[in-house]
């Protein structure tokens, strides 16, 4: 409450300043003139304040309204990236939950994250006749291609959701495997996220950040979004200055914490951690407890996990998480199936499917629950907004 | 070798000759069907699971496609439990299998790819990678003599750094067709023909360890190091030899990898190495008890996968594969090693 409240009493200062000295229109052109631009910055922390609410509610792509119970009888076979990630399964929980309520077949394949298991699951897939795959939160599908092209001769439609769109990434950051042969695709909220990532560090250092990223660029959209979060300071904070680490997955419990620790002790002058997935920065914590930085060292991180929304809560260095709503994200990921389904007319290629992010802090996060749970914080009114869009009487995870 | 000196008789002398009798011929027969629950124990479990699912799930566990599925999809570990067989024979670790595999299919899939070397090429390039390997490997194990669970896990660690490097962190895709087909694509009686060549594996090892003397050697070796020393094997150059071929088989998983992904992926290889170690070890319990034997391997990694596919189709939580999968492991082991030992106490108080 105090920051945003500030940030608005920023602002209102910073337009009469510009009013009485008779300054033209902002346009957040950004002149990279050395110290900070204030209208940006009243921009910028506009936009904090904007994304620190419930998310408003916009219809997917391409937003018409169709009978979604049309698609009873339908089997649909979902491989998630991996069933032990708690955040995956709360997707993969609520596409189950719509699938069973619209009486459409939902298969959910239990597997542990390797591509040999994907590669397993989408042979059953295929063996068993299925009607669509969704590949979940995001088997990579630069693995899966002779699987991907086997599913699609045999008349299958192939979607992966979640993942990153080439269409609006920066160039050179997706590898053409990735969406190749596939359907269609639902990107992930990364764009907005990656951006939101770096303009609260930028409002909230006032211009001034020591920036360390940590990125893993074996996960498909990883490279693109810490690019753009990068891309970010460069654009908009001219002062501040970043570092990017490369850790993969595999690595993450063994290696972040030590890296943290030495790029920490190189450079004690780093005030931000930005990890683009929170359990990265869940590993990054006790590097800067380790380095004796506690309350120095800001994490700003990604994806809406219960178990760093928890750490916001418990006053951790953890200090804002960008969150997706699973929820949500399994309501859009469900309409783009449904429209393939149904043979109506669907983006192949990206299309913005408006899933609901929002910047929780300390100040808001309780609204995510007592503990954080997946289902709160991001308000009811996608579920009401979904039911009219697929002409429901009422939402189908009620 | 007589037949005798084949089948374990821990405590019995080989070649000895009883007076026959009744009690010795009922004796003989129970004899058999402990020999036949010992050894086929594990077949008899896997038809148990099979039986038990099918009934479950008839609809798509009892079909063609879901066995297709299953036998198709396990020649990458197949092939690295066979190769492990050799080390573990002669009584040494290769902790690094799972890497050089991951080596050989990152650099076919980097050459094919990214700088169009034909594909016959390239796999003959990963190939040899993964020989060189097990030559290192050999050079500071039995060169030098340094224990083979650390260097080996040591090798593996730093393979993992060189896929790093060569990949960018980055998934390679878009491998020739003809590899892809040659492993999955095309089939032999509906089912991918990557299965066979884990099938022609298991016939190549067994023959080897059955019926020549180099696979002989490679027993004593593992047997008594000193012992075989002392009869006259050249021992370093068996443990040698095996390290060696065990890199070359790996490279060769590598190449069925690379078709089965129709590309390179470069954090997964890791994953194979301890359901390799687990196929080997629980393999060992099978066909050739007391021994690591390819087709106790074959039984075990078709075994766990029917197991594991049984699991999905019914829906249940993921942990309930890892339960399965080392608890499967560890009853096979314990049960069998429990077995041996009552059956040489039994050979002790017969003899």
């Amino acid at each position: 409450m105090v920051r945003s409240l500030s940030s608005l009493l920023a602002v209102l200062f910073m337009s009469l300043f510009i009013g009485a000295c008779g300054g033209s229109d902002d346009n957040g052109s950004g002149s990279a003139s050395g110290g900070s631009d204030d209208p940006q910055m009243a921009e910028i922390a506009a936009e904090i304040e904007k994304y620190s609410q419930v998310p408003e509610y916009q219809d997917p792509e391409p937003g018409t309204s169709f009978d979604a119970k049309q698609a009873k009888g339908k089997t649909i076979f979902s491989i998630p990236i991996s069933s032990d990630i708690p955040f995956i399964n709360a997707i993969e929980d609520a596409q189950q939950k719509i699938a069973k309520s619209l009486g459409i077949k939902y298969i959910s394949f239990k597997n542990q994250g390797t591509p040999d298991e994907w590669v397993r699951g989408m042979n059953q897939a295929i063996a068993q006749k299925v009607d669509l795959i969704i590949l979940s939160a995001l088997p990579n599908p630069a693995d899966l291609q002779p699987q991907i092209k086997k599913a699609r001769a045999a008349g299958i439609p192939v979607i992966s959701t979640n993942g990153p769109d080439p269409e609006k990434y920066p160039p050179n950051t997706v590898p053409a495997a990735g969406t190749a042969n596939l359907t269609s695709y639902v990107p992930g909220p990364f764009v907005k996220a990656a951006a939101l990532q770096a303009d609260w560090v930028i409002n909230d250092s006032g211009g001034k950040a020591n920036v360390l990223i940590l990125t893993a660029n074996d996960v498909l959209s990883a490279k693109g979004h810490s690019t753009m979060v990068e891309q970010e300071f460069k654009r908009r904070c001219p002062e501040c200055k970043t570092k990017m680490i490369d850790t993969p997955v595999t690595d993450w419990a063994t290696k972040i914490q030590t890296k943290v620790q030495t790029e920490l002790s190189k450079d004690p002058s780093i005030n931000y951690i930005v990890p683009i997935y929170s359990a990265m920065g869940v590993y990054a914590q006790p590097a800067i407890t380790a380095s004796g930085r506690r309350g120095q060292v800001k994490i700003v991180t990604y994806d809406g996990d219960t178990g760093a929304l928890k750490h916001v809560q418990d006053g951790s260095d953890i200090k804002v998480v960008v969150g997706e709503s699973a929820e949500w994200a399994a309501y859009a990921f469900m309409d783009r199936a449904m429209r393939i389904l149904l043979d109506l007319p669907y983006p192949e290629k990206g299309g913005d499917p408006h899933i609901g992010i929002r910047i929780f802090t300390p100040d808001n996060v309780d609204e995510a629950g007592k503990p954080p749970v997946f289902e709160k914080g991001y308000g009811d009114a996608f579920k009401d907004g979904y039911a009219k869009l697929w002409q429901l009487d009422s939402p189908p995870t009620e | 070798m007589t037949a005798q000196a084949r089948t374990e008789q821990p405590g019995g002398t080989p070649g000895t000759r009883q007076a026959p009798s009744p009690s010795r011929g009922r004796g003989r027969a129970a004899g058999v069907v402990r020999q036949i629950l010992d050894r086929g124990a594990l077949v008899l479990v896997w038809l148990v699971v099979i039986a038990v699912f099918g009934a479950l799930r008839p609809d798509t566990f009892l079909t063609a496609a879901n066995f297709q599925t299953i036998f198709g999809s396990q020649t990458t570990i197949m092939l690295l439990a066979l190769a492990l067989l050799l080390p573990l024979t002669a009584g040494d670790y290769d902790l690094s299998v799972a890497s050089t595999m991951s080596l050989s299919s990152m650099l076919i899939a980097w050459l094919n790819v990214n700088h169009s070397v034909p594909i016959g090429l390239a796999i003959l390039a990963g190939v040899a990678a993964g020989l060189l390997v097990g030559i290192i490997n050999g050079a500071l194990v039995v060169g030098i003599g340094l224990d083979s669970f650390i260097i080996t896990l040591g090798m593996g660690t730093f393979l993992q750094g060189v896929i790093l490097w060569i990949s960018d962190s980055q998934t390679i895709s878009g491998v020739s067709n003809t590899l892809i087909d040659a492993v999955i694509g095309k089939t032999l009686f509906s089912i991918p023909l990557g299965f066979y060549y884990g099938l022609l594996g298991c016939v190549i090892l067994w023959y080897v360890f059955e019926y020549t003397a180099l696979g002989r050697r490679l027993l004593f070796v593992g047997r008594g190091r000193e012992v075989a020393r002392l009869s006259g094997i050249r021992v370093d150059a068996m443990r040698w030899g095996a390290l060696a071929a065990t890199g070359a088989i790996a490279g060769i998983a590598g190449a069925v990898y690379a078709g089965t992904l129709g590309g390179a992926n470069p954090t997964a290889g890791g994953t194979f190495l301890l359901p390799a170690f687990a196929a080997a070890f629980l393999g060992a319990t099978a066909i050739m008890p007391g021994r690591f034997n390819p087709w106790g391997a074959f039984v075990a990694v078709y075994f766990l996968v029917t197991g594991i596919t049984g699991l999905q189709l019914l829906g249940a939580p993921s942990f309930v594969q890892q339960l399965f999968y080392g608890g499967a492991l560890i009853v096979a082991v314990t049960t069998s090693e429990v077995l041996r030992r009552r059956r040489s106490q039994v050979g002790a108080k017969t003899t």
